[in-house]
C-alpha cells in the first residue's frame, strides 16, 4: 500500500516536466544596447514583428570622469525609458513591436555625445511564416474609475491576457471614449502600453455633455494575438468646462465720473460765457463809454 | 477820418453794395452745391455702391475730406484763442475771418461723415445707443467735435456782438427788415458800456481758454479713430500729437488764403498788410518744419525694421502706385512752402535780385540745361539708348535736382519781391499738399493686403468727386454769405487797439500795428 | 425649429457690457460707460461663459462656447477636385450671398515647405476689435462666444471693417438681390438673411445651424472634412465623420492661431499642413 500515494507524485511529477517542456515556452527575445557618448552599440537592433523583445540600455561612460544619464526615447512605439547612469547602469524595457518597419530610438537627455545618440534603429522583422502557429485568442477586461471630484481625471485600468490566463506584455491599447456633437461618435483619448502583468493604465479628464459616457478599450492585434476590445461606462460628475474665459486687465476705474466731469465742466463754461452775454447789463444813464465817445 | 471809421465805411459799404461779381460766384458755387446734393440723392438711392469704394478699401475720398475739414478747422483756435491769450496785437484784423473758417469747417467735414455713413437715416442712433458704448473711438469723435462746434459757434458769436451792435446802428434803412431783426435780436442791447465790456472781455477769455484743450482733443480723437486699430502705418502712437500738428499747420495756410482772398476781393489792404502775411508766414514755416519731423520720424520707424506688411507699405508709398501722389506731396506740400516762406526773407539771397548780373544768371541756366537736354536727345542717333540710360532713376536725380536748385534760385527774385504772392502760393500748396497727405494716409494703409488676397485699386468715381466739389463749394458758399451778412473784419477789436494806441502813444506793448498809410510798419 | 434658428428680440440678445474683455475694459476704465455697469456686468458675463453646473443629454442643458478647426493637412482647396472651394460655395448658398460676396474665403500660402490652402471664416475673437470700435453696439459676442451683427442697429461706418486685421467682414454696397425664397426668411442676426443694404455683414459661424446641432455650412460643405466644429466647454470637436477631444486633438497636431501675435485670441484654429493628406506633394 504504501507504493501507491509515492507512485501517484512521481506521475505529477513527470507530468509537469513533461507539460513544461512540450508546451512552448514563452520566448522573449533578448537585446543589449551600449549607450555611451560614442553612440549606440549596436546602432541597428534586429526585433520580431509580434515578438515580445527586452531591450537593456546598458551605460557605457564609466570612462568620463562625469556622470552622464541618458533616457532613451523608441519613437515608433512612444516609448520612453527610465533614465540610465552611473547609479543604474542597466535598465530593461519590454516591448512588442506590432508592425514591421524601422523604429527610431534617440537620447533625450542632455549628455554629452548627445549628437551621436539620435540615430539608433529598431528594424523590426516581419513575423516568420504565417500560420506556423495560429493567434492566440485574448481577453481585454476594461475598468474604469470616475473622477472623484468635478475636474479630476478618470482612471481607466485595461487587463489584455491570453485565454490561458498568460498576460500579454508590451503591446499597445488604445482608448476611446464615446462623445456627441452634431453626431455621436468614438473619439480617441491615447493609448499605453501593457506591462509584466498584461496591465495598460491611462489616467485623462472626461469630456462631453453627456453623465454617462461608454469608454472602450481596443487591442488591434499582433502576429501572436488576435485583437479584442472591451467597454464599459463611465459615470460623470459635473461638467468643469476646460475652457475658461481670458484673464482681464484691471484697471481701476477712475474714467467714468472723470470724463463725466471733464465734459460737463467744459459745457458749464459755454453756459456761463453765454450767460454773460444773454445778460448784458442796461447801460446807466449818464455815463457812455469811450466808443460813444468817439462815435462822429 | 480815423482808422476804424474808414474801416467800417468799408466794410458796411461791401455789405451794401457787394462786388458785381458776387452774383456770378454765388450762382456757380450754389450750382456745385446742388450738383453735389444731386450726387448724393444717387448715392441715397442706390447705396455707397456708386462710389470707388469696396470691401478691402471702405474708406476713401469722405474720411480723407472729413480730417482735412477737421484739420483747416484748427484755424480758428489758433488765431483767435492762442494768440489772444499770448497777447498778439496783430492778430486783431484776422479773427472773424479765422473763426469762421473753423464754423464752416466742422460744419462740413461733419457733413461729409454723414455723406460717408451706410445707414445716414441711423445717424441719431448715435445718440440713442452710442453712449453705452463709450469704447468706440467714433464716439469720442461724436463729442469731442458736438463740443468744439457749439464751442466755436459761441467764440465767434460773442465777439460779434459790438459789431452787430454797429450794424444795428447804422445799418442802411433801404436794408431788408429781416436783416435789420437779425442784427438787433443778436446784439442783444449792447450799448458799449464799461460794465458790457468788462462782462465780454470775461466771456471771452474764459471761452478762449477752455477751446484751445477742446481744439487739440478734437484732432487727437480724429486721429485715435486711425491709430486705435491694428492697421500697418495706422497703428502708431504718434498719430495724436502729428494729427494735431497738421491740423495747425493746415488751419494757418487756410486762413492765409482766406486772408488774401478777402483782402483782396474787398479791398482790405490797409487793415491787412504784408505784416500779417509775414508773421503768419514764420508760423507756418515753424509748424511746416515740426510737421517735416514729425514725417521723418514716422517713416524712419515704420522703414528701419520693418516687417512685411510695413515694408509693402512703404514700397506703395514710395515706389508704387501711391509714388505718384506721395513725391508730389513731400516736395509741393512739404519741402516747396518751406522754402517759399524762408526764401523772401533771406538777405544774402537778396543780391540775386538786386546784382545786375547775377539776376537772369539762373534763368539761363535752367533754360540752357532744359534745352540742351532735349537736343541731346533729339538729335543724337543713339537718341533711344540714351533715352533709356537717362531715363533710369539713378541717373535722371541729380541732373532733376539740380534743376530744381537753379529753378528755385530763378525765382528768388519774383518771390522776393512779391512777399504776400509768395505766402499765397506756399500756402495753397500746403492745402493741397495736406489734403494729399489724409489720402496718403487713409487709403494705402487699407490697400495694403492683411491676408493674402488679391489687391484692389480705390478709383473715386464721379459721385465722390462732385460731393467733394459741392462740399468745397458749401464751404466758399457759407464764408462769402458770411462776409455779407457780417463785417469779415472784427471792428470793435480794431478799434479798441487803435484807443489804447493813442491814449498811450508811449507804451510799447500797444505799438500801433498799422501806419495811417497802411504800409509796412 | 425652423432654418431661421431662433429670433433676435432686445431682451434675448446678450449685449454683453462694454467692460466684458480685457483690452475693453481697459478702456472702459479710462472712458467708463456712466454708472457703475462694471462690476456688476463683468460679473454676470462671467458666469455665462463659465460652465454649467449641471450636465445633460443634448445640447439643451449646456452653454456652448463655439470655435472651430481647420485642418491644413487636408485642404487642398477642392484642386484634386477640379472644383470652386466648396466650403464658398455652399456658404453662399445656405447664405443667398449676392454675386462677388464672400464669407469665408480661400487663400493660398507659401511657407518653407511649399504652398497650401488656407479657408480664413471670421475668426470670432475673444478680443474682438471690431466689436470694441462699433460706436452703437451692434456687433457684438453671444452667450457662445460667436461675434454677431445686429442690421438693425449697424449705421454702416465701416469702422469695424477698418479695425478688423483678417480682412473678414464685407459691406452691402447696393441692396443685394433677394430671392424669392430668401424673402420668407425671418431676419435674425444668426442668420442675417435678407440682407440689408448699408450694413456689414460676416460670416456668423453659423449659429444658427449650431443651435440646431447641425455643422456650419462651410464644415458640412468641406468634401475632405477638412472643417471641424468645436464646443470647448465640452471639449468635443467634430468634421460630420469623426469625433475627437477638442483640447488633445489642437496640442498633438501643433495646431496655432492665424496672426496669434495680435492678440485678438481668435476662436479659429489651424492645423498646420499642406494637403499631403490628398495627396498634395510637399515643395509643390
Amino acid at each position: 500500500m504504501k507504493r501507491a500515494p509515492l507512485m501517484v507524485v512521481a506521475a505529477g511529477a513527470m507530468a509537469l516536466v513533461l507539460s513544461l517542456l512540450v508546451l512552448p515556452a514563452r520566448a522573449v527575445e533578448r537585446v543589449r544596447v551600449v549607450v555611451s557618448e560614442r553612440g549606440f552599440d549596436p546602432p541597428v537592433v534586429e526585433v520580431t514583428e509580434g515578438e515580445l523583445v527586452e531591450i537593456t540600455f546598458v551605460y557605457g561612460d564609466s570612462h568620463l570622469p562625469q556622470d552622464n544619464p541618458h533616457v532613451i526615447f523608441i519613437e515608433g512605439l512612444g516609448l520612453e525609458s527610465p533614465q540610465i547612469s552611473r547609479a543604474r547602469p542597466e535598465v530593461a524595457v519590454r516591448v512588442t513591436a506590432e508592425h514591421s518597419g524601422r523604429l527610431l530610438f534617440k537620447c533625450t537627455a542632455y549628455c554629452t555625445g548627445h549628437d551621436r545618440l539620435q540615430a539608433g534603429y529598431l528594424r523590426v522583422r516581419p513575423a516568420a511564416a504565417t500560420g506556423a502557429v495560429p493567434a492566440a485568442t485574448t481577453r481585454l477586461q476594461l475598468l474604469a474609475a470616475p473622477p472623484d471630484v468635478p475636474g479630476a481625471k478618470a482612471a481607466l485600468r485595461a487587463q489584455l491576457s491570453s485565454d490561458d490566463g498568460q498576460p500579454v506584455e508590451g503591446v499597445l491599447v488604445r482608448f476611446e471614449q464615446q462623445a456627441t456633437l452634431v453626431k455621436t461618435g468614438w473619439a480617441p483619448i491615447g493609448g499605453a502600453r501593457t506591462d509584466g502583468r498584461g496591465v495598460a493604465l491611462m489616467e485623462y479628464a472626461p469630456f462631453g455633455d453627456a453623465e454617462r459616457v461608454p469608454v472602450r478599450a481596443l487591442f488591434e492585434g499582433t502576429v501572436r494575438y488576435q485583437a479584442a476590445q472591451a467597454e464599459v461606462v463611465l459615470e460623470l460628475p459635473a461638467l468643469v468646462s476646460w475652457w475658461a474665459p481670458p484673464e482681464e486687465v484691471r484697471v481701476p476705474i477712475v474714467g467714468t465720473w472723470l470724463l463725466w466731469a471733464i465734459v460737463a465742466a467744459v459745457w458749464l463754461t459755454f453756459a456761463y460765457a453765454l450767460y454773460q452775454v444773454f445778460t448784458l447789463p442796461e447801460p446807466q444813464s449818464a455815463v457812455p463809454g469811450s466808443l460813444h465817445r468817439r462815435r462822429v | 477820418m480815423s482808422e476804424p471809421h474808414r474801416l467800417e465805411a468799408q466794410l458796411l459799404g461791401v455789405m451794401a453794395r457787394p462786388p458785381r461779381w458776387y452774383l456770378f460766384v454765388v450762382i456757380l458755387l450754389a450750382g456745385t452745391v446742388a450738383w453735389g446734393f444731386y450726387a448724393w440723392t444717387v448715392q441715397y438711392r442706390i447705396g455707397l455702391g456708386v462710389t470707388g469704394l469696396h470691401n478691402r478699401v471702405p474708406w476713401g475720398l469722405y474720411i480723407v475730406n472729413f480730417v482735412f475739414l477737421i484739420g483747416i478747422s484748427h484755424a480758428g483756435t489758433l488765431i483767435s484763442a492762442i494768440l489772444r491769450i499770448t497777447g498778439a496785437e496783430w492778430r486783431r484784423p484776422i479773427t472773424r475771418m479765422a473763426e469762421v473758417i473753423t464754423v464752416v469747417a466742422l460744419m462740413t467735414g461733419a457733413l461729409m461723415i454723414i455723406v460717408d455713413m451706410g445707414r445716414p437715416d441711423r445717424v441719431l442712433y448715435l445718440v440713442r445707443y452710442g453712449f453705452g458704448y463709450l469704447s468706440s473711438p467714433i464716439m469720442w469723435d461724436v463729442l469731442s467735435v458736438s463740443t468744439y462746434l457749439i464751442g466755436s459757434l459761441i467764440y465767434l458769436y460773442i465777439p460779434l456782438i459790438p459789431d452787430l451792435a454797429v450794424l444795428r446802428d447804422r445799418l442802411d434803412p433801404s436794408a431788408p427788415g429781416w436783416q435789420r431783426w437779425l442784427y438787433r435780436t443778436l446784439a442783444m442791447g449792447w450799448q458799449g458800456t464799461l460794465r458790457q465790456r468788462r462782462r465780454l472781455e470775461r466771456a471771452l477769455t474764459v471761452m478762449a481758454l477752455v477751446i484751445i484743450p477742446i481744439a487739440v482733443s478734437v484732432h487727437t480723437v480724429v486721429s485715435f479713430v486711425f491709430s486705435m486699430t491694428l492697421r500697418v502705418g495706422w497703428h502708431s502712437s504718434i498719430f495724436g500729437p502729428y494729427f494735431v500738428v497738421g491740423a495747425i499747420f493746415s488751419g494757418i495756410a487756410g486762413i492765409i488764403a482766406a486772408m488774401a482772398v478777402f483782402r483782396r476781393i474787398y479791398r482790405l489792404e490797409a487793415w491787412i498788410t504784408e505784416e500779417h502775411f509775414r508773421k503768419l508766414g514764420w508760423l507756418l514755416l515753424a509748424l511746416n518744419l515740426i510737421y517735416l519731423y514729425f514725417t521723418f520720424s514716422e517713416y524712419l520707424t515704420m522703414g528701419y525694421q520693418p516687417d512685411d506688411a510695413e515694408a509693402a507699405l512703404l514700397r506703395l508709398l514710395f515706389t508704387g502706385p501711391y509714388g505718384k501722389l506721395f513725391w508730389p506731396m513731400v516736395v509741393g506740400g512739404l519741402v516747396a512752402p518751406a522754402l517759399l516762406a524762408v526764401i523772401p526773407s533771406v538777405p544774402a539771397l537778396r543780391s540775386l535780385s538786386t546784382v545786375p548780373f547775377l539776376r537772369p544768371a539762373p534763368v539761363a541756366l535752367t533754360a540752357a540745361g532744359l534745352l540742351g537736354s532735349v537736343l541731346i536727345v533729339r538729335t543724337q542717333p543713339q537718341a533711344a539708348t540714351l533715352l533709356s540710360w537717362l531715363a533710369t532713376w539713378e541717373t535722371l536725380r541729380w541732373p532733376l535736382l539740380g534743376l530744381g536748385v537753379l529753378l528755385a534760385l530763378s525765382l528768388v527774385p519774383i518771390l522776393q519781391a512779391r512777399r504776400v504772392a509768395s505766402l499765397v502760393i506756399a500756402s495753397v500748396l500746403v492745402n493741397v499738399g495736406m489734403w494729399l497727405k489724409r489720402y496718403l494716409v487713409v487709403v494705402p494703409s487699407l490697400a495694403v493686403a492683411q491676408t493674402p488676397i488679391e489687391a484692389i485699386a480705390y478709383r473715386p468715381t464721379w459721385v465722390e468727386y462732385s460731393i467733394t466739389a459741392g462740399t468745397f463749394a458749401g464751404f466758399a458758399l457759407l464764408y462769402l454769405v458770411f462776409s455779407r451778412l457780417f463785417p469779415i473784419i472784427s471792428l470793435w477789436e480794431v478799434r479798441e487797439a487803435e484807443d489804447s494806441a493813442i491814449r498811450e502813444p508811449a507804451d510799447v506793448g500797444t505799438r500801433p500795428y498799422v501806419t495811417p498809410a497802411g504800409g509796412r510798419a | 425649429m425652423t432654418k431661421d434658428g431662433h429670433q433676435a428680440t432686445s431682451a434675448e440678445r446678450a449685449r454683453p457690457s462694454p467692460s466684458a474683455i480685457s483690452r475693453r475694459t481697459f478702456v472702459k476704465a479710462l472712458i467708463g460707460t456712466g454708472a457703475a455697469t462694471a462690476f456688476p456686468a463683468v460679473g454676470k458675463l462671467a458666469e455665462s461663459w463659465a460652465a454649467v453646473g449641471e450636465r445633460g443629454s443634448g445640447q439643451g442643458r449646456v452653454s456652448r462656447q463655439w470655435s472651430m478647426v481647420i485642418d491644413l493637412r487636408k485642404c487642398e482647396g477642392c484642386t484634386t477636385i477640379n472644383k470652386p472651394p466648396q466650403c464658398i460655395e455652399a456658404c453662399k448658398k445656405v447664405h443667398y450671398l449676392p454675386q462677388g460676396q464672400q464669407w469665408i474665403r480661400v487663400v493660398t500660402e507659401r511657407d518653407e515647405r511649399g504652398t497650401f490652402f488656407r479657408p480664413i471664416p471670421c475668426m470670432q475673437c475673444e478680443n474682438a476689435p471690431c466689436v470694441q470700435v462699433c460706436p452703437v453696439g451692434a456687433t457684438y459676442h453671444d452667450a457662445s462666444g460667436v461675434v454677431l451683427v445686429d442690421h438693425n442697429r449697424c449705421i454702416g461706418c465701416r469702422l469695424c471693417m477698418a479695425a478688423c486685421p483678417y480682412d473678414a467682414r464685407v459691406f452691402n454696397w447696393v441692396q443685394p438681390p433677394t430671392p424669392p425664397e430668401a424673402a420668407l426668411v425671418t431676419y435674425s442676426p444668426q442668420f442675417p438673411v435678407p440682407h440689408r443694404k448699408g450694413t456689414v455683414s460676416k460670416c456668423m459661424l453659423c449659429a444658427h445651424r449650431t443651435a440646431n446641432g447641425e455643422l456650419p455650412a462651410c464644415a458640412a460643405g468641406c468634401p475632405m472634412k477638412a472643417i471641424y466644429l468645436g464646443d470647448l466647454t465640452t471639449d468635443v470637436a467634430t468634421n460630420g465623420d469623426e469625433v475627437v477631444k477638442l483640447s488633445t486633438f489642437l496640442s498633438e497636431n501643433h495646431a496655432y492661431r492665424y496672426r496669434g501675435e495680435l492678440r485678438t485670441r481668435p476662436r479659429v484654429y489651424y492645423i498646420p499642413g499642406h494637403g499631403e493628406a490628398f495627396g498634395r506633394r510637399l515643395g509643390t
